[in-house]
């Protein structure tokens, strides 16, 4: 694990993750699909603003 | 706080932002000298165009971002970079998985959005790498330097003991 802190910006490294982690990667990934789907469903958002 | 906003421009482009109240357990977890934080995940997706959209949106966004967050003294925003397909890009090279590419936009939108912050904030960039490229994670948490032992807790976390984050969502 690496961790390298550079000016307001750090980075944590874990390298070969064992598979529960990789298991739940795999999960946030289908959460995060599930997320986009609801939130391109959503008929409004709170605010709107055009450019 | 569960908010969304659209940003739609004259080119046709439209973009979703949410800020959703996230992993609220990580509370009950963490050590109690952290002073109170609240998770807020952040999704970027993008709804409607076929090229990369203007840094004005970009700018945009992050000046949105940096508003609610101001707003929010006990905020931390978490940013997960999803694998999902569908942005338009101008990636350093073809074979940047979309995951990778999202990690490197967020950090571009850090450096526009730290700027311009009354407080002092961090990037902390967690990766995980693995032989698989679509095992690999990338995610960001945005905070100020009095949460900055949360990191310290959730690197420990995940270094030895992942169960206790990853099996009481």
């Amino acid at each position: 694990m690496v961790f390298v802190m550079e000016n307001t910006s750090s980075r944590i490294i874990i390298k070969n993750p064992p598979k529960k982690v990789l298991d739940f990667v795999m999960k946030m990934q289908k959460e995060k699909e599930a997320a986009r789907k609801r939130l391109l469903e959503k008929d409004e958002h709170t605010f709107s603003i055009q450019m | 706080m569960n908010l969304s906003f659209d940003i739609n421009t004259q080119e046709g482009d439209k973009v979703i932002v949410s800020l959703v109240s996230s992993y609220p357990y990580l509370r009950d977890i963490a050590p109690a000298d952290i002073p109170e934080f609240e998770l807020l995940e952040v999704s970027i997706i993008r709804d409607k165009g076929t090229k990369p959209v203007k840094m004005e949106v970009f700018g945009k966004i992050a000046d949105i971002l940096i508003s609610i967050a101001e707003d929010n003294p006990d905020g931390i925003l978490f940013y997960f970079c999803d694998i999902i397909e569908g942005i338009p890009s101008q990636r350093p090279n073809k074979s940047m998985m979309s995951h990778e590419y999202r990690n490197e936009l967020f950090k571009l939108l850090f450096k526009r959005y730290s700027p311009n912050a009354k407080d002092h904030w961090f990037d902390i960039e967690v990766v995980l790498e693995s032989d698989s490229p679509k095992l690999e994670m990338y995610t960001h948490f945005l905070l100020r330097d009095k949460h900055l032992p949360l990191v310290d807790f959730l690197r420990s976390e995940i270094k030895n003991n992942f169960d206790l984050i990853s099996e009481q969502k």
